[in-house]
């Protein structure tokens, strides 16, 4: 199963390819691709990375996202004494458990893992699969799309340092279950008058369709259960980095419960916003504690702009 | 009185942070506000002990601790003043406003407080964030008695002789001019 997601969106943003990616075309007459190819021999491209070593970040790199885990929210005012709510993301034991097998480099994708799960918990083949990798049983796994030059060794660990403050991240997680509801809360319908003669119809959905065709068009929106599926939010700020509490306070809020596995990249979504503000160092695979610049513990968003607060001349 | 030297190393310490693109929250705890007895702390606790431990620069948190005698604490009934100033930018220009506390909110990091007023006979209620860095200052004028609640919202329709326009005005010229004298 090769998904085209990371090629799909880095077009969709007019991003160029660069020369290393060979494009393949379908009708090429050389003998080899005129030979008909067998799923094996189709998903036959790994990312190769020697050693873990910081990088140069290009606008058409794509670096691996993260996995963390929604602790809370809370506050905090910003430079011009606004309040911003945020949402805790800690990074929990984040580690990158494999680099994924595809036909491939524009479909690059890095396997990571996050938190911790007892060795009774998993099953035998995923502890095989942890085993071959030289990793530790993870509680949550999840492949990111990169391009290759963001590909990293195998057991590096990714620290809530890979991230800057300021950036715009993505976030996606599984909304909270709703249950069954009924088609107000669910679709936003209208429902009926409260009074005023209406029998019993307060909160129905109306009418489901035309007397032609006389049947009611698949799709149609209907009570049902709500929530509980994958929402990404887009372009969330990153208003603080803390590095020895290893979370990120992404601004807004986040799907899902206290406590759940969130997946963080960064924005791909970016017309007319910036990804990184200006002037920043990229930690670029990631931040490597050795080789990176040192950081202070815990940096704060700029954001820059004019004074909120005092009204405009107009 | 800052010496020139010092004024000096301020200004290159706030150009250098005007550089950065980042903001480096001040104080700066090299290591989270644990406390020795938490064997594994709760990252939300250590987050708000830290954040108010920041906004915290003149102890009013004392003002908030629920175990306080009440003669240490801000309690509902309590006249308090209040001074604010409007933006960051504009620091000099603050507004005073003075209240009796009907309402505490202890909510950690969002605490917040309500003060209500009579001015020019129309009543005003103001609802001020404690941590906020707009709040510049927040003084007892004068002890609560014979306030029996934790919130006054009974004060609207029967506020008796808490607003006493004389008497908040005596308080509040008398905060003012301890203040001048500090």
């Amino acid at each position: 199963m090769i998904s085209s997601s990371g090629f799909v969106h880095r077009l969709l943003a007019g991003v160029r390819r660069t020369s290393y990616l060979q494009p393949r075309s379908m009708f090429s007459t050389t003998s080899s691709s005129l030979k008909a190819k067998l799923p094996h021999e189709k998903i036959r491209y790994v990312p190769t990375v020697k050693e873990l070593k910081l990088g140069s970040y290009t606008p058409e790199s794509q670096r691996t996202g993260v996995i963390a885990r929604k602790k809370g929210m809370t506050g905090m005012w910003n430079e011009w004494g606004v309040r911003v709510p945020v949402t805790v993301l800690q990074l929990d034991r984040v580690k990158v458990v494999s680099l994924v097998k595809t036909s491939h480099p524009s479909y690059a994708r890095m396997q990571v893992g996050c938190g911790v799960r007892k060795d009774k918990n998993m099953t035998k083949p995923l502890l095989g699969h942890f085993e071959s990798q030289g990793v530790e049983p993870k509680a949550k796994l999840f492949e990111f799309p990169i391009t290759p030059d963001a590909a990293l060794p195998v057991g590096t660990e990714i620290t809530a340092a890979h991230f800057v403050s300021g950036q715009l991240v993505d976030v996606t997680a599984p909304s909270l279950g709703k249950g069954f509801q009924g088609v107000m809360k669910r679709w936003g319908f209208a429902g009926g008058r409260a009074s005023h003669g209406n029998s019993l119809a307060h909160r129905t959905p109306g009418s489901t369709g035309n007397i032609n065709p006389g049947r009611v068009y698949p799709g149609k929106k209907m009570p049902g259960r709500m929530g509980g599926k994958n929402v990404t939010v887009l372009r969330l700020p990153v208003m603080k980095v803390d590095t020895a509490l290893n979370c990120i306070w992404v601004k807004g809020s986040v799907p899902g419960y206290d406590g759940q596995f969130i997946k963080v990249r960064d924005s791909i979504k970016l017309s007319g916003h910036r990804l990184f503000p200006d002037g920043v160092n990229v930690p670029f695979p990631t931040y490597i504690p050795g080789q990176s610049p040192l950081l202070p513990r815990e940096t704060v968003a700029k954001v820059g702009g004019r004074d909120p607060l005092v009204p405009t001349s107009d | 009185m800052q010496t020139s030297c010092a004024r000096y190393q301020e200004q290159q310490q706030q150009q250098q942070q005007q550089q950065q693109p980042y903001i480096v929250p001040q104080p700066q705890f090299a290591q989270p506000l644990v406390k020795p007895e938490e064997k594994r702390p709760n990252v939300m606790k250590v987050i708000e002990r830290e954040a108010i431990a920041r906004a915290d620069i003149d102890g009013r948190s004392k003002m908030f601790v629920r175990r306080a005698a009440p003669r240490d604490r801000l309690c509902a009934g309590d006249v308090v003043l209040v001074e604010t100033q409007s933006s960051i930018s504009e620091s000099a220009g603050t507004t005073n406003f003075t209240g009796v506390c009907i309402a505490i909110y202890r909510r950690g990091i969002d605490t917040s407080f309500i003060l209500r007023n009579v001015v020019h006979k129309i009543g005003v209620e103001l609802r001020f964030m404690a941590y906020s860095p707009l709040v510049k200052r927040i003084e007892v004028v004068q002890k609560g008695e014979g306030f029996r609640r934790a919130k006054l919202f009974y004060l609207r329709e029967n506020p008796g002789k808490t607003f006493q326009l004389k008497a908040l005005r005596k308080m509040a010229q008398s905060a003012a001019s301890t203040k001048n004298v500090k």
